[in-house]
């Protein structure tokens, strides 16, 4: 699966909605653009935890279905 | 991301790249633009619009997850969808029965301005309320008020018989007859076929048939201008002016002739109280006030009214009102009639507005019992599916889409049952019709409305019952279910239990219901009534032998299986007219019920003599005494009555009581006893309305009824025979209590079939779930004692809190129906043991055949399923 640089602008655009991360712009100096900084919310970071644990639950679930050989 | 695209622009540029190739390569590696765009677009916009929310539902795996669920646990479904189905066809076929009652007599175009006028008459002995009034009544109250838009008049006076002549003058007798004004289609909209409205009942011997009986008569040739002959008339042929619709169902004026009124002058002369009384209907304009009408008729009675009470009393008006008379007319609105009449002389038994009330709490009740079993059905199967539901949570379904998915689900599966509810409702309609004892002006067939509300019903319950165990679904954390942490209904269980005590409350409560409902008529049918009912055959319509009632009543009489034979005015249950009498020399009057007798009719009867006798061929003054009742004699107040010296407004000389009866039941226990008096008919007199026989139940029934008829049949020269038993038609009057007896006791049937079917799945399947928990059970030593126990233990503590609740609303419940009666049976308190004990031993069989057969299974089996 290919993955754009564009895809990750709606994804970090509805975290921040839903309040996960938030935003700010620095200038960093005054010739170039200025660009905008994203970091994890308190929420976020409980939010990451529990996605987290999800995940892992999932792939061990996965894993323990790749390795079993079939029996009689 | 524009601010990125530019930086990525500048680093393409930077590696040799033209401005323009530069450009299109960022655009190229930024993604495909429409994805992202329609991506961001949601973004923005609310996150519950309907496409997101249907994406988040994830529509299209709906199919494959919901009904293959339905598929691998196919029972549970079809119990679930049987329930709902059962349950919802109880609820529609009760709500037409009421919307049928509640809609009687809509159809009037001004339905909302039509009125009946009543009578009120009270003396300080008693008081009643008539729905008839005096004939000249309708035609002064066109003539005196102008709010008075059109009157007309009702009267029936029995059955005729009625011929055409030429079909061989084979006469029927007619039941349905009425004689009405030519201004009836002025106040009603029955529907004139053909014909004018305006001249149909018109001119004198005018008859008006309906569809059907046009064919009866006629067969297929045109009714109009047709003659027939009314049987005791000579006079003429009556003509055939007009073919009406027939009549709905939901009318109370039921008829299938009209006869114009204007045939016999006796009813259309200047007589008020000795005229015969008839049914006064009239149509108000728009907006006229209906009391202030009724105040003003008051002056009909001192003008009209007035002098011909003074004739007949022998007081004036003010006279007569200081010794406590009064009476007066009222208006009772058309749409009243049918339900809230309590009225005697209606033309037709009503209906009774609190037996709507009942019918209607039923159905809500039988309809939330199906609806629990199901809320109830599809949280305990929230274990099957929490696997489902944590696997959506991963892959990105909402909450709220998981709640929507549910609860579609639920109506989806509430509108197959609905649907199979349709199609039960027209197959049975039959069978409901017998039960409630008439016929439905609506049906579900053929009726848009109908099925639009049948879908917005599928769709509410559907809602309804999949509320909850959608919320309880879809709030399960893909942790604790993917991790087996999930316990098993642990947390539903308080409302699964409440929702099993709700249902056995309202089982308890109907089986109590019907048992008292049932006691009640039992009670009413075999109450000793004062008289003797058994073995009374009663003959209609004597007056057609004329002069020949004493040979034939003789000819009777020589059967050995005949015993007695008595004519009379009238019998206890139809219809007794009145008379006043008053003490002589005293001014006050007293109205009794009235009956002329012959000599033999206490015997025949049964009625018991308090004191005196009754009239015998040996007592030739007995033409002027009367035999009163035992509330008679307390309304008179005499210590003795017996020789006591009365005056009537029928006899010029003095009357003497001569005997006192013990009181018996004219009516039914609806209502008090009335005060009764008897006179004596005489012998040859043919103005009697029965012949009523006493037979011997030793005989062959059959064969003497045969004997009877063939008597008739020689002395009437072959006229119409009518007869009846007298048992069989005093039950009529308590028709409605038995309808809702009978009522009761199917749908406290049905509601209990449903609470269990729902208990019995719920049961199995908690027996499912624990399989493997009762195998090791089984395994570490558990008797088949201590699994029933652990299965079952909940349900008899449940019975026990249903109960609680059952019997005080019980208790309400049947005291507020049994107002209703005069004569009460007692509730024994065995009934109320009797309803929890017949719920209890239903769930016992319901739980014993799950329990047992979980309990015996092989644990290896269980377990190995691991």
């Amino acid at each position: 699966m290919e993955y754009s640089d564009g895809m990750l602008y709606p994804v970090l655009h509805s975290l921040e909605k839903e309040g996960l991360i938030e935003s700010k712009w620095v200038m960093e100096d005054s010739s170039s653009r200025p660009r905008k900084y994203y970091e994890l919310t308190e929420q976020g970071k409980k939010a990451l935890i529990k996605e987290k644990e999800h995940w892992l639950q999932v792939n061990s679930v996965l894993d323990a279905i790749w390795q079993m050989k079939p029996t009689n | 991301m524009e601010l990125h695209l530019r930086d990525h622009i500048d680093d393409l540029v930077g590696k040799g790249n033209t401005e323009e190739e530069a450009f299109r390569l960022a655009v190229a590696e930024f993604g495909d633009i429409n994805a992202m765009a329609r991506e961001e677009f949601l973004n923005v916009k609310r996150k519950t619009t309907l496409k997101s929310l249907l994406h988040a539902a994830m529509f299209k795996s709906f199919y494959f997850t919901t009904v293959r669920h339905f598929f691998k646990h196919s029972n549970y479904f079809l119990i679930n969808i049987t329930g709902l189905a059962i349950g919802i066809t109880c609820f529609i076929m009760i709500s037409l029965y009421v919307f049928n009652e509640l809609s009687y007599d809509n159809f009037h175009v001004k339905f909302e301005n039509i009125y009946r006028v009543n009578t009120k008459f009270s003396n300080p002995n008693g008081s009643n309320d008539r729905a008839t009034s005096n004939s000249p009544l309708a035609r002064t109250m066109l003539n005196t008020y102008p709010e008075v838009v059109a009157a007309t008049r009702v009267l029936r006076i029995g059955s005729l018989r009625i011929g055409t002549a030429g079909l061989g003058r084979e006469h029927y007798s007619e039941d349905g007859i009425l004689y009405v004004d030519s201004s009836f289609f002025d106040v009603f909209n029955f529907r004139l076929v053909k014909g004018n409205p305006k001249k149909a009942l018109v001119k004198p011997a005018s008859l008006v048939l309906t569809e059907s009986y046009a064919k009866k008569y006629f067969g297929d040739q045109d009714p109009i201008g047709q003659q027939i002959t009314v049987e005791d008339d000579n006079r003429f042929y009556y003509i055939v002016t007009g073919v009406i619709a027939d009549v709905p169902a939901n009318s109370h004026l039921q008829f299938d002739i009209l006869i114009s009124l204007s045939t016999s002058e006796l009813w259309n002369d200047d007589r008020w109280i000795a005229s015969t009384s008839v049914h006064t209907y009239v149509l108000l304009g728009n907006d006229v006030d209906a009391m202030a009408l009724e105040k003003k008729m008051q002056e009909i009675i001192y003008k009209y009214l007035g002098p011909e009470i003074e004739r007949y009393s022998g007081l004036t008006m003010a006279q007569w009102e200081k010794a406590g008379g009064r009476t007066g007319y009222y208006l009772m609105p058309l749409k009243d009639i049918h339900l809230h009449s309590t009225s005697s002389e209606e033309l037709e038994p009503g209906g009774n507005i609190s037996y709507i009330y009942i019918y209607a709490l039923i159905a809500v009740v039988i309809l939330f019992i199906a609806i629990f079993n199901f809320i109830n059905m599809a949280t305990a199967q929230s274990a099957l599916r929490a696997r489902e539901v944590g696997i959506r949570k991963v892959m990105g379904s909402t909450k709220v889409g998981l709640i929507i998915q549910f609860i579609v689900e639920s109506v989806i599966v509430s509108i197959l049952a609905t649907v199979l509810a349709g199609i039960l409702t027209i197959l049975i309609e039959p069978l409901f019709t017998g039960l409630v004892g008439k016929e439905l002006a609506f049906s579900l067939a053929f009726n848009y409305v109908g099925i639009i509300f049948l879908l917005a019903l599928a769709i509410a319950v559907g809602i309804l019952a999949g509320s909850y165990p959608a919320f309880v679904l879809s709030s399960f954390q893909p942790v604790d279910v993917l991790k087996g942490n999930f316990h098993r209904g642990a947390k539903t269980g308080w409302l699964r239990n409440f929702l099993v005590v709700m249902q056995f409350t309202g089982s308890i409560i109907i089986i109590i219901g019907t048992v008292v409902v049932y006691k009640q008529v039992d009670f009413m049918l075999t109450k000793n009534l004062g008289f003797n009912r058994e073995n009374v055959l009663v003959i209609r319509r004597p007056d057609v032998l004329k002069n020949g009632q004493e040979a034939f009543k003789n000819d009777l009489l020589k059967n050995p299986d005949i015993t007695l034979a008595a004519h009379s005015n009238t019998i206890p249950g139809k219809l007794y007219l009145e008379r006043s009498y008053r003490v002589n020399g005293n001014d006050e009057s007293f109205v009794f019920k009235f009956n002329h007798v012959g000599y033999t009719f206490q015997e025949l009867m049964g009625f018991e003599m308090i004191s005196g006798r009754f009239f015998s061929k040996e007592h030739g003054m007995d033409s002027s005494a009367v035999v009163i009742n035992e509330t008679a004699a307390k309304a008179f107040g005499f210590v003795n009555p017996i020789g006591q010296k009365l005056t009537s407004p029928w006899h010029d000389e003095l009357l003497t009581i001569i005997g006192v009866v013990k009181d018996f039941n004219i009516e039914s226990l609806h209502k008090n006893i009335q005060p009764v008096a008897m006179e004596l008919m005489p012998e040859n007199s043919n103005t009697a309305a029965y012949i009523t026989v006493r037979i011997s139940n030793r005989g062959n029934i059959r064969e003497t009824m045969k004997y009877v008829a063939d008597t008739w049949s020689r002395h009437s020269n072959g006229k119409l025979y009518e007869s009846f038993f007298f048992d069989q038609d005093y039950e009529n009057l308590y028709k409605s209590e038995a309808v809702t007896g009978n009522v009761l006791l199917v749908f406290a049937t049905l509601s209990i079939s449903i609470a269990c079917l729902g208990l019995v799945a719920l049961l199995a399947f908690t027996a499912s779930i624990r399989k493997k928990e009762i195998g090791i059970r089984k395994i570490l030593g558990a008797g088949m004692g201590r699994l029933i126990n652990l299965l079952s233990g909940d349900v008899v503590k449940l019975v026990l809190i249903a109960t609680a609740i059952a019997w005080p609303l019980a208790y309400i419940g049947t005291m507020y129906w049994l107002q209703n009666f005069v004569d009460r049976i007692v509730i024994n308190p065995w009934v109320y043991f009797l309803a929890s004990m017949v719920v209890a031993v239903i769930c016992g069989m319901a739980i014993s055949f799950q329990v047992v057969r979980a309990a015996t299974e092989n644990p290896v089996h269980s377990l190995r399923q691991e």
